[in-house]
């Protein structure tokens, strides 16, 4: 009996000892994972249970300076495929050709490739996936994109300016590119408890990386300005038969860039066209050409700021003039041989032997040096992709034939950009304004974050020396090559030019530039416009050519801005019948 | 062996009873106070509604999540179709598109003549006066007809 009951304590005592032990090991293993491995098997639940879903950031809006939107995102799905899950390729090909609008071969193509992923269609409109979705097809998905797609409310308009995207939103060209960091968003993150569908568990845990909007940019264009140039641009081209042609017009007080434009556009033109390449190019900021009789506003500047000519100093202009070894003439000989003429009539009728003249009594040396306070030979700064210094010689390689034919505009290269520029220190007191295009930067909040004030660049010339170009530049209008640049109703200043197209390093025969810089009004100027016609048919000169375009725009930018006419009474009697001008 | 034989044997042997019968021990008188009773009862309600509060509370925090969700995607919605609006407000106010529709469907062009009336000359001002006058008289003609 007793040796019974101990075998059975003895028994029990193993049982419990076993017990223990599988208590103390189940103890050990409980510890193991809740304590010493916690975080690794915290991750592998987490990955279980838990997805991350991005959150898409939008590009910033690009805008007006009267805020109006000219260039704009939206959040958009697009369409993909796993070809291995497609079960009748074909059918599938033709029902999605019906709605996306692409030939059946091209999607059969891409539903048989040998991968699990293939896009079908990106950032498709809204309209298009639900249709598609309905459809309920095999292996066709929808992904919902970080970045948006572009839009262009305005179609065309300053095309140049604002430049393009590229699939991914990011920018290629104009002030996309150059304002890229400033557009562009970040796109944000959200890690969420998920169900086994994917959707969010309401009160699960869940960490957000909040996606950061683009910033605005707010331009310095003015919608209404940019129209009414590239109508008035547009109209031209044709009606010349001009290979191109461009307008740059700038505040006259701010060096805000108030409307840019080159014809033709290339947003209508085919990518695939020979030409489309070079319409790309902003030929405002881009290109350089010789400047021709429009740089004399820039020699007569530095003559009479330099105190080597005066108001009333009379130069020789006679129908030749002899410099380097070589003669030089007018664009139109008749004036005798000894004839002299003021600063004032030397540029009303563009005198180049008058032009030589006060040159070479000035010197390379001072030229030179009031050439470079303009700012030629460099960069303007404006923040426009692709700007280029134009050709300046350097003074050493200047021999006295450079200096003849610099005076009158050749032998020295340009963009429209620096002469408009030019022009608008000399009339401005003497006050150079940095160009700009960017006025603002703004949150997505419309929060300023950054404003752009006008700044002066250089002092190249002084007050009194601007006053008197302005007064040879009112000359030049009211008598002298730009009276096809007056504006009915308001004094105005301006230059003419003509000069030769150069074709791989060679004048091009017949081809010329036709070219006006001016500005209005002109005892208290509000914008200075360039009109650059490139080879127009029929008649060459600026001032015929550009000078009406000039007064066309100009008569539309006065009303537009408010400015009140001098001579309302001119405007009753002459109306706004162009061919009423002059 | 009769068990009771076997237990008086164990009582000779130790002297002392295993254990007393029910009729030996002392009379144990439980008296549950009526304060208590209340108190025991009061707790368990008060358990029993705040679990039923408790489960309430989760069960609408759960139904306020789901909403949440479902207002932030409105949201979403909202927010793209505000976006939208603008690019579209912004393109039917494209200049363009209003010139095209003034003289293709409206049949409008530009004034040949602008009127321009100078406030600061009394006598240019009377002129133009006469003018509008002239232009407004011209216009109720035109309606009257």
């Amino acid at each position: 009996m007793v040796g019974w009951k101990k075998q059975v304590r003895d028994r029990l005592i193993y049982v419990f000892y076993f017990v223990a032990l599988l208590f103390l090991v189940l103890c050990y293993r409980l510890v193991d994972i809740q304590i010493f491995q916690h975080d690794l098997y915290k991750a592998k639940a987490e990955d279980q249970h838990k997805g991350t879903v991005t959150i898409p950031a939008l590009r910033g809006s690009i805008m007006d300076r009267k805020y109006v939107v000219l260039a704009n995102s939206l959040a958009l799905t697009s369409i993909t495929a796993d070809p291995t899950m497609v079960k009748d390729r074909h059918k599938t090909a033709v029902l999605l050709s019906q709605i996306l609008g692409e030939s059946e071969e091209v999607l059969e193509s891409k539903l048989s490739a040998a991968t699990r992923f293939v896009w079908i269609a990106r950032k498709l409109d809204d309209e298009k996936v639900e249709k598609i979705m309905k459809l309920e097809l095999p292996g066709i998905y929808t992904m919902k994109e970080t970045t948006g797609k572009r839009f262009y409310p305005k179609g065309e308009l300053a095309s140049h300016i604002l430049g393009c995207t590229g699939i991914d939103d990011q920018g290629l060209d104009g002030i996309e590119a150059v304002m890229d960091n400033y557009l562009k968003g970040k796109p944000g993150e959200m890690t969420a408890e998920m169900d086994i569908r994917g959707r969010l568990i309401p009160g699960g845990a869940s960490s957000i990386i909040a996606a950061s909007s683009g910033y605005n940019v707010v331009l310095t264009i003015d919608e209404s300005i940019q129209y009414i140039v590239e109508t008035a641009l547009e109209k031209a081209v044709k009606a010349y038969g001009a290979d191109t042609g461009s307008v740059l017009v700038m505040d006259a007080k701010t060096g805000e860039i108030l409307a840019l434009a080159n014809k033709p556009d290339y947003k209508s033109k085919d990518p695939k066209s020979p030409d489309y390449m070079q319409l790309t190019r902003n030929s405002i900021v881009t290109d350089a050409y010789e400047p021709g009789s429009t740089f004399k506003v820039v020699l007569a500047a530095a003559a009479l700021d330099s105190g080597k000519v005066g108001m009333n100093d009379q130069i020789q202009c006679g129908d030749t003039i002899q410099a380097g070894g070589w003669t030089l003439h007018n664009a139109n000989d008749g004036f005798g041989g000894n004839a002299t003429e003021t600063i004032t009539d030397i540029i009303a009728f563009s005198f180049n032997t008058g032009s030589v003249a006060m040159g070479l009594r000035m010197g390379s040396k001072i030229f030179y040096d009031y050439i470079v306070k303009f700012g030629f030979g460099d960069i303007t700064g404006i923040e426009l992709p692709g700007e280029t210094e134009g050709i300046l010689p350097p003074l050493k390689d200047w021999s006295e034939i450079n200096l003849a034919t610099i005076s009158f505009g050749q032998g020295i290269a340009v963009t429209p950009l620096q002469i408009v520029s030019a022009v608008q220190g000399s009339i401005n007191n003497g006050e150079q304004m940095q160009p700009r295009i960017i006025r603002q930067i703004l949150d997505s909040e419309g929060n300023i974050v950054k404003d752009f004030r006008p700044e002066v660049k250089s002092r190249p010339i002084s007050k009194e020396t601007s006053y008197k170009i302005n007064m040879i530049l009112r000359n030049v209008v009211e008598n002298g090559t730009g009276k096809k640049a007056r504006i009915p109703g308001y004094l105005v200043g301006g230059k003419s030019g003509t000069a030769n197209v150069v074709e791989n390093g060679m004048y091009a025969k017949g081809k010329y530039i036709a070219s006006f810089v001016g500005f209005a009004p002109a005892e208290d100027p509000k914008f200075v416009m360039l009109v650059k016609i490139k080879n127009p048919k029929g008649t060459i000169w600026g001032g015929t050519v550009s000078g009406p375009i000039f007064s066309e725009i100009g008569r539309e930018i006065l009303w537009r801005l408010g400015i009140p006419p001098s001579f309302p009474n001119e405007i009753n009697q002459m109306g706004a019948d162009p061919s009423k001008n002059n | 062996m009769k068990l009771i034989e076997i237990l008086k044997d164990r009582n000779n042997i130790n002297k002392k009873p295993l254990f007393r019968p029910a009729a030996y021990r002392p009379e144990k008188v439980t008296k549950i106070s009526t304060e208590a009773v209340i108190l025991t009862s009061f707790t368990i309600l008060l358990v029993t509604l705040m679990s039923i509060c408790y489960v309430g509370i989760c069960a609408q925090n759960v139904k306020s999540q789901y909403t949440l969700s479902r207002l932030k995607e409105k949201k979403i919605a909202l927010e793209k179709t505000r976006l939208n609006l603008k690019l579209e407000v912004s393109r039917l106010n494209s200049l363009e598109r209003i010139e095209t529709i003034a003289r293709r469907e409206l049949g409008m062009a530009h004034p040949p003549n602008r009127l321009i009336i100078d406030m600061r000359n009394p006598s240019v001002l009377r002129a133009s006066i006469e003018d509008v006058v002239a232009i407004e008289s011209y216009d109720e003609e035109l309606t009257s007809d």
